[in-house]
């Protein structure tokens, strides 16, 4: 308060008022001169000024993987600090050439896979660039009215938003989805991403975009499939340099990439990932219908059976009530890549910025009556028969169709009543005795 | 200041009410610029009672308004320092009746504001419809369960038995679907933190307490498409928490809700074939 | 600003007029006059006046440009977002904006500078009832001051729950964006600002009813002072109240409290995650 002992400078009027009589204490502000008004006032119109023209308005860009980037040299050797931004540089200017920038994405072709299935440019001209209407009223920028403050730009799931959400939100670059219909390691069908959007998923921050025109919704999921595509290609390359020295970008350039060899190789690994990404929706596990006792107390009772069984072995992770409590200490495959078991390893991912602080994958509460992934039975024999791979969860054991009769794994049948008894679990009295404790079923 | 001056200011003054007023009925017009302003749609069968007392009020408070903009206005044109240069000043200690006036009026005004608007109150937030079983008279069941959490709608319908936690309940999200010419009750309840279930077409606002159950009716006279907004702060996404209210016939609600309710259901299904 | 008589007159402290350190000290930093804690109320209040109209920049910019990208801050803070605000940025600015106005600014200025100031003046009395309270109704802005503006600098920087802190988006630490260490901060701020406008209510309410000059009775008072005792009154029953109420949302945050929080404390579901 340097201002009350010397008023030099500060104040905002001229016109001293006169003095307030009031005893011996005279009041005597001194020294106030005339601010330069003048000069304030031209500074804040210039500031008004630049806010109105989008002065200094940023260039949007992908950011490179950074993270994978650590991992890889954790995994392998460090770099040093030159080839680690020779290698920073000439990925960057590669996948701008790939794939072009947030505001002007671009999509390379691949022979025998119709892009406009995949990443339709169109679409993903509506969903990319900053937020504004067309001339003819059509939407661009979906992506970061919608999305990106979450997801982030680059759909690394680091948008400001993420530290406040509890899960984090997703990083797509992985091409990794948890509910889906496909097999653990596809990619989800179009139908999946398209129930994601309409219903949200119940139990984390993703909301639901069910009032969002249809059109709009499609140049999402074009543009997140976009997003997944690059992230994977953009790991494939990095790899590629780390581990299987197919292409090492520490070395070469986006000149020298011209080379035949460099050219095919880089071809392969797009027409790769998009072409898994093409036959996603050919994937989708067959649900076939539930047996006729579907969800009567005999199907409970069995379902109940596999749930705390060997072969099943929910009781593992969803613990002896189904309150989720089985383990806790486990870590999702996004966070794994943080090496979150090695403190000064996640201080270094951390460091970047680009990290969230790790936390524990928890298994699933099952009397909330919530399902993150849907609640039809379909979303849950999925769930049970494929797993959840990137969360831990993993797929059913099935008996194959020339398995003797013996054979204790599990029937489609017995994946139906699982969904019975998991259908169930929320309508059932948690006071009831569940099953007997762990050790007393030892002795029966 | 000269005469003309005191005369510009006085007049800018009266501009106040005038402009006060005129865009209010500017908005009531439904004039250029303001469309869209004025109370929206109504299609409540008791929403023009909300909508009465607004106006009521909003008469009251406006006759005020205009009258206390023209006495300063005629104050200023009549008193002011130019052209009363010789008048004398005469002071006054007050006046006592004047200030019991003021004071009782407004007092008595109020009173009969809370005393008229009790049977609205008690028709939007006391008197819940009730209907008769069994020879005997009870509260009417919620149709539906809304849910407000960060943020959506999340919405569960009571299902063929009338009964909100059983397993015929359907489940869905942000867009609710409710028959017209019926009592509609719906039971609110939020997961996290403070919403409000704002059904503006309805006069329906109502705040959602964490761990309270609060009812909401309405009886909607009109089909379409309407408004459910989040009328409370509740966290970075309020903008977003935002439903759509579908009110249809009675068939083609029963229609949605069979439809909704077996894709609820879904129990097989097939992946198409790759075309080659 | 204040002349008081000094005998002894230091040839080195010339340059403070004429005082040693510890006179200074006492004369202008932890005075106990009314009118230099009248203007160190209005000056630190002008300076937070600042803060909020920087704050209300930002959130008139964000309604003419909905989306566009922040211009000279976007790309500095939202990079990863391509220069637009986030969505819980927009409901710290709008928040900070009121706590500013509201708790640093209105009270302080009102209540604080011109009460101090004007109070003994009009009602001819020779400073406040209680000039040490009064001193420390000051010092008790400071920890507010850090506290606020430290709250600026702890995700999600910045309190985001409005300023009216209505639990539980105030009080539970799963619900977004209250659950960073800015909400906090914020509940402890407003708990010092609380405590200092209840010791300068108690001091005019005092000031008024018992220090003024002969001769001038209640109702002669003029209508300043009137409007700063019902002021200083509703001061006095409102503050500490709404203080506990503040104080109680912060032990639900830190302590584990459940005073806001129906069952159980935070959200399962949330949780969960």
């Amino acid at each position: 308060m340097s201002g009350v002992g010397n008023p030099e400078g500060i104040g905002s009027q001229g016109r001293v008022p006169a003095p307030i009589a009031g005893g011996s204490a005279e009041v005597r502000i001194g020294g106030l001169g005339r601010l330069p008004v003048r000069r304030f006032v031209a500074v804040l119109v210039g500031i008004v000024l630049l806010a109105s023209f989008g002065c200094g308005a940023p260039v949007a860009e992908f950011r490179t993987n950074e993270l994978y980037l650590i991992h890889q040299e954790f995994k392998s050797e460090p770099l040093p600090a030159s080839k680690r931004r020779e290698l920073q540089q000439n990925l960057k200017d590669l996948m701008v050439a790939l794939f072009g920038t947030p505001d002007e994405p671009y999509f390379p072709e691949v022979e025998g896979v119709d892009i406009r299935r995949v990443c339709d440019p169109v679409k993903l001209q509506m969903a990319a660039g900053p937020v504004r209407l067309e001339r003819s009223g059509a939407p661009r920028g979906l992506y970061r009215e919608h999305c990106a403050h979450c997801h982030g730009i680059t759909g690394d799931g680091r948008g400001p938003t993420a530290e406040f959400l509890n899960p984090y939100p997703r990083d797509y670059r992985r091409g990794l989805y948890k509910f889906k219909s496909t097999p653990a390691a596809e990619p989800p069908t179009h139908e999946d991403l398209q129930r994601i959007l309409i219903n949200g998923i119940p139990g984390t921050a993703m909301p639901s975009f069910r009032l969002l025109p249809e059109q709009d919704r499609e140049a999402l999921i074009h543009y997140v499939r976009y997003l997944s595509i690059r992230g994977q290609v953009e790991r494939t390359l990095l790899e590629a340099t780390f581990q299987t020295g197919d292409l090492d970008l520490t070395e070469i350039s986006l000149e020298q990439l011209k080379a035949p060899e460099n050219i095919e190789f880089v071809k392969s690994v797009v027409a790769d990932i998009v072409t898994r990404w093409a036959q996603a929706d050919y994937q989708a596990t067959p649900v076939p219908p539930p047996p006729e006792n579907f969800e009567s107390a005999e199907s409970i009772r069995r379902g109940r059976e596999l749930f705390y069984g060997p072969i099943a072995n929910c009781v593992k992770c969803h613990g002896e009530t189904a309150l989720g409590d089985g383990q806790t200490t486990d870590y999702d495959e996004w966070t794994k890549e943080l090496m979150p078991n090695e403190p000064d390893k996640v201080a270094r991912f951390l460091a970047t910025g680009a990290a969230l602080p790790p936390r524990n994958i928890r298994p699933r509460n099952l009397r909330l009556n919530v399902f993150r992934g849907g609640r039809r039975p379909v979303d849950l024999y999925w769930r049970i028969r494929n797993g959840i791979l990137a969360s831990g969860m993993p797929a059913a054991s099935m008996k194959p169709d020339d398995a003797p009769p013996d054979d204790p794994r599990l029937t489609s049948d017995d994946i139906w009543h699982l969904v019975a008894y998991v259908r169930s679990l929320p309508y059932d009295d948690l006071s009831a005795p569940q099953h007997l404790p762990v050790y007393q079923r030892e002795r029966q | 200041m000269n005469r003309w001056a005191e005369r510009l200011w006085s007049l800018l003054f009266l501009m106040v009410p005038v402009a006060g007023v005129g865009v209010f009925i500017w908005a009531m017009a439904d004039g250029y610029g303001m469309r869209g302003h004025w109370l929206p749609e109504n299609i409540d069968e008791q929403g023009k009672v909300i909508d009465s007392l607004f106006l009521f009020i909003l008469g009251l408070t406006g006759v005020i308004f205009v009258g206390t903009g023209v006495a300063l206005f005629w104050f200023l044109w009549r008193y002011g320092a130019a052209g009363n240069r010789d008048a004398r000043v005469r002071y006054t200690h007050g006046s006592h009746t004047l200030e019991v006036v003021w004071s009782i009026l407004p007092a008595a005004t109020l009173l009969f504001i809370a005393i008229y608007q009790m049977d609205a109150w008690a028709d939007a937030k006391i008197r819940r419809p009730t209907i008769v079983v069994n020879g005997q008279e009870q509260p009417k069941p919620p149709i539906a369960e809304i849910t407000g959490r960060q943020f959506e709608w999340r919405i569960r319908y009571a299902g063929r038995d009338g009964v909100i936690g059983t397993r015929d309940d359907l489940f869905t999200v942000n867009e609710l679907h409710l028959p017209v010419h019926e009592e509609i009750v719906l039971v609110i309840k939020t997961e996290d933190v403070l919403h409000s279930f704002f059904l503006p077409n309805l006069r329906v606002k109502q705040d959602v307490v964490p761990g309270m159950k609060q009812y909401v009716w309405f009886k909607p006279i009109r089909t379409g498409q309407y408004d459910i907004v989040c009328a409370e702060l509740c966290g970075w996404g309020h903008y977003k928490m935002r439903g759509r209210l579908v009110l249809q016939t009675r068939e083609e609600f029963d229609r949605w809700f069979e439809q909704e309710w077996n894709n609820q259901e879904l129990r097989s299904y097939t992946p198409p074939e790759p075309e080659e | 600003m204040i002349q008081k008589s000094h005998n002894e007159v230091h040839e080195g402290d010339a340059a403070r007029g004429g005082m040693t350190f510890w006179e200074f000290l006492n004369t202008y930093v932890f005075s106990r006059d009314h009118k230099v804690i009248g203007l160190q109320f209005l000056f630190s209040t002008l300076l937070w006046f600042l803060v909020g109209g920087i704050l209300a920049l930002g959130i008139r910019w964000q309604l003419a440009y909905p989306w566009q990208p922040m211009p000279i801050i976007g790309q500095w803070l939202f990079a990863e977002e391509g220069g637009q605000i986030s969505p819980e940025f927009y409901t710290t600015l709008f928040t900070m904006h009121a706590t500013v106005m509201i708790f640093f600014v209105i009270i302080p200025i009102l209540a604080g500078a011109f009460g101090n100031f004007l109070i003994p003046l009009m009602i001819g009395a020779e400073d406040m009832a209680f000039p040490t309270l009064n001193m420390l109704s000051y010092w008790f802005m400071w920890p507010a001051f850090i506290c606020i503006g430290l709250s600026f600098f702890a995700p999600p920087y910045g309190a985001g729950a409005g300023w009216t802190s209505y639990p539980t988006l105030a009080s539970n630490p799963a619900a977004a964006p209250a659950s960073g260490h800015a909400q906090t901060l914020w509940l402890l701020g407003i708990t010092f600002v609380g405590v200092s406008s209840m010791m300068g209510s108690v001091n005019y309410m005092t000031t008024i009813i018992q220090m003024r000059a002969p001769g001038m009775t209640m109702f002669r008072l003029p209508l300043t002072i009137w409007g700063m005792f019902i002021t200083a009154i509703l001061q006095a029953f409102a503050l500490p109240i709404l203080t506990a109420a503040g104080f109680m949302q912060l032990m639900d945050r830190m302590l584990g409290t459940g005073f806001f929080h129906p069952g159980t404390v935070g959200n399962q579901q949330r949780g969960a995650g």
